[in-house]
């Protein structure tokens, strides 16, 4: 709960009021005649004033009216998340996110740059009159759109990238496009330091692994290992015909020499991926268990597969085998004609759920081997290699970008407030005082 | 004879037709009138002794015998009464129900009633206004329902001294008679004494007749109040809780203080609780009055 008129509770005070009127008020008692006085001792005469608290349940009720008149008045916001307390000032902020593949590294407290940037707009959203929060892969693309928010603000403004500001991220001619007054805070996460990736790299001769460690300066490079089993096609079951084995395999090779640096380990095994070709013994019994795709990574990889230029250049030119189409199922290749090259579906790969990839070109054709290699990079699960440069902009450089100017608060005239809660409870209490007043009234006749 | 009820008494406004049904109530109990008057009622002979009044010798035993005796007489002559009432603001209370003077007024018109009834003269002294109200004490029907109506047309109001109309009252019997005094006595209590003393002294029978009421005796008054004096309009907030206790105490002690004062002096005293019957207040007060007139009766026995 917070107050935005917290001095209001200097009114608290009045909770003197009622007890002074209590013990100042002069009762007006019920007179009765009496024979004779002289047995009823002075000693006995009760003040007309009283001296003691003679209602305790009433006075309480008067002071919780007092109480909730004063809290109405302090303007109460029960709930934390509106967040319109005294702190804000009257300037408006744009927010912009970085959302960039670097941001989802871990921050030394365990969550990732991304969180805490998110967590971090909207503290700063919540400190000001008028926030608007912007998140994007490429900040610099959205500084022109901020700058035009500001201009439509009465308030000053003031541009916040919160980044890890990777090289490139933003650069001055970038902010040039913000007004003079503009303020520019920009807020630099750093990573924990990277634990390094390893990467295969596939060529004529074989399988060769090494590994990458980022430091603040400069970038190492091991090799570990000279001759490498691929990992990458553990996780990839290829359905074909024993005749087509031989073309098959070929293919798979031609694809791993496409992609000649693959970071990270292999797809994770809880990632079965199943590429079934026309001809394959099993794939009417898996069309027919096909079904739309429902688990996210299957989404992520089939969507990479349908934006890979590669695959899409191989499947414009080559000629389908079958021209099996599953209603539903996306297309994540076609050919020249528009007739789908592959679909993916979700089934069952033994009894864990696979990610199905039904193709119609022949398994050794330069189409399958496009598919293959689109694959292993759709499926790894490192950032890309460009994500994981260590370079940022340097600090220096941040801090000259900078601008402060000054915020003033502002009046807090049109804000929410939970006070009309307080004032019904304090009608309701006006309401118990009355008839616990017209009930001692009662007794007392 | 069932007892009347003081709200059924008092609901009644004819104040003879009370006293009447009173009296009427006091002689179904079987008891007799113990006011001994004065009379010349012979008694006895005895031998005749110098300087004796030849006016009472039996001239007929003188004949008959040639013996000399005079004849001696027990004094039987009508008693005159003095009925002295309180009329002080402090008798009309309770101001609902039978109030103390209501009560008073009965237990005088009913005493009117039996005295006169008797033979015996009855009168009335009281402060009405500020000044003396008194009525000479007779005997006869036309006198008692003269003495009712005024006592039925007495008001309360104010404070009186109850020495002064008590002096007065006992200067006013031309002979030895009786003064019954009706009040609740918070006036000038020594003042009171005093001149009841007197009175008693000068050969008066006194009787104190004080008349409480219920509430001022148990003061059962409930919550906080304002208590206004009925006479000196005296004003005092009190809570009767607080102050019950010692209320009754003092209360208790002023009636046991009037009771002993009476009977140190040879007074008659009872004590009348607006909330009994009046007949059988009455009546109790008749006994004690008969039983205190037979212990005195050999002084009373004069020679004639």
């Amino acid at each position: 709960m917070t107050w935005q008129s917290p001095l209001a509770w200097i009114g608290a005070a009045t909770i003197a009021a009622p007890i002074l009127i209590h013990l100042l008020s002069r009762r007006a008692p019920r007179t009765q005649s009496f024979p004779s006085l002289r047995f009823v001792g002075r000693a006995a005469a009760v003040p007309l004033r009283l001296r003691t608290l003679q209602n305790v349940p009433l006075l309480l009720v008067r002071i919780g009216v007092l109480l909730a008149a004063v809290a109405a008045l302090a303007k109460p916001l029960f709930r934390e998340s509106r967040h319109t307390g005294p702190a804000r000032i009257g300037v408006a902020r744009a927010v912009i996110v970085d959302t960039s593949e670097s941001m989802h590294r871990l921050m030394p407290g365990g969550s990732s740059l991304l969180d805490s940037a998110r967590r971090l707009a909207a503290t700063l959203a919540g400190e000001v009159s008028g926030a608007s929060i912007a998140e994007t892969q490429s900040p610099f693309d959205q500084v022109a759109g901020a700058a035009a928010w500001l201009a439509t603000r009465p308030e000053p403004g003031a541009l916040v990238i919160i980044s890890d500001f990777q090289r490139g991220t933003i650069a001055r001619e970038d902010l040039a496009a913000l007004a003079a007054g503009t303020a520019i805070e920009l807020v630099q996460l750093t990573p924990a330091a990277s634990p390094g990736t390893t990467f295969l790299v596939a060529g004529d001769h074989g399988q060769h692994a090494g590994r990458v460690d980022f430091g603040a300066t400069e970038t190492r490079v091991r090799w570990t290992d000279a001759h490498a089993a691929p990992p990458a096609s553990d996780s990839i079951v290829y359905l074909t015909t024993s005749a087509e084995q031989a073309a098959a395999r070929a293919a798979e090779r031609a694809a791993r020499r496409a992609v000649p640096l693959v970071l990270g380990a292999a797809p994770p095994t809880a990632r079965p991926l199943v590429i079934v070709s026309p001809r394959a013994p099993e794939r009417p019994a898996l069309l027919r268990s096909a079904r739309r795709i429902s688990a996210p990574w299957m989404a992520d990889v089939a969507l990479r597969l349908s934006g890979d230029s590669l695959l899409a250049e191989a499947a414009r030119d080559d000629s389908l085998q079958v021209r099996d189409v599953a209603d539903g199922l996306p297309a994540v290749a076609r050919s020249q004609r528009g007739e789908p090259a592959a679909f993916v579906a979700q089934g069952v790969s033994g009894s864990t759920p696979a990610l199905l990839v039904f193709a119609n070109v022949h398994p050794g054709s330069l189409t399958s081997a496009a598919l293959v290699a689109a694959i292993m990079r759709a499926s790894r699960t490192e950032p890309r290699i460009e994500e994981l440069d260590p370079m940022t902009i340097p600090s220096d450089s941040l801090r000259a970008w900078t601008r402060v100017v000054s915020a003033t608060p502002v009046t807090q005239a049109g804000d929410e407030s939970d006070g009309r809660w307080l004032w019904i409870l304090a009608l309701a209490l006006l309401g118990t005082e009355e008839w616990m007043r017209r009930r001692a009234r009662r007794i007392a006749a | 004879m069932t007892s009347l009820a003081p709200e059924v008494v008092a609901a009644i406004d004819n104040l003879e037709l009370i006293a009447r049904l009173v009296v009427e109530g006091l002689r179904a109990g079987g008891h007799r009138s113990p006011f001994h008057g004065f009379s010349a009622e012979f008694q006895q002979h005895r031998p005749y002794r110098a300087g004796d009044d030849l006016k009472y010798l039996d001239w007929k035993v003188l004949a008959r015998t040639d013996r000399l005796y005079s004849r001696q007489f027990r004094e039987t002559t009508s008693m005159s009464v003095m009925l002295v009432l309180d009329a002080s603001g402090s008798m009309n209370y309770p101001e609902t129900g039978v109030s103390k003077f209501r009560y008073q007024q009965i237990i005088a018109a009913a005493l009117a009633y039996l005295i006169v009834a008797q033979g015996d003269a009855v009168g009335l002294v009281t402060v009405q206004d500020g000044g003396l109200a008194y009525l000479p004490a007779r005997g006869g029907r036309p006198h008692l329902r003269s003495l009712i109506a005024r006592i039925d047309r007495l008001r309360t109001g104010g404070t009186w001294e109850p020495g002064r109309v008590v002096a007065r009252a006992a200067e006013r019997l031309k002979r030895r008679g009786m003064i019954i005094a009706l009040s609740d006595f918070y006036d000038d209590e020594a003042g009171t004494l005093r001149e009841l003393r007197r009175a008693r002294r000068r050969g008066h029978d006194v009787a104190m007749l004080q008349v409480l009421s219920e509430e001022e005796m148990t003061f059962a008054l409930g919550s906080t109040l304002e208590l206004a004096d009925l006479e000196t309009s005296e004003r005092r907030v009190i809570d009767p809780a607080l102050v019950a206790d010692d209320y009754r105490a003092q209360m208790h002690a002023f009636t046991a203080r009037c009771r002993s004062d009476a009977a140190h002096e040879g007074i008659a005293y009872e004590l009348f609780r607006t909330s009994n019957a009046p007949d059988r207040a009455l009546r109790g007060f008749l006994i004690a009055l008969g039983a205190q007139h037979q212990s005195g009766h050999a002084a009373r026995m004069t020679l004639r």
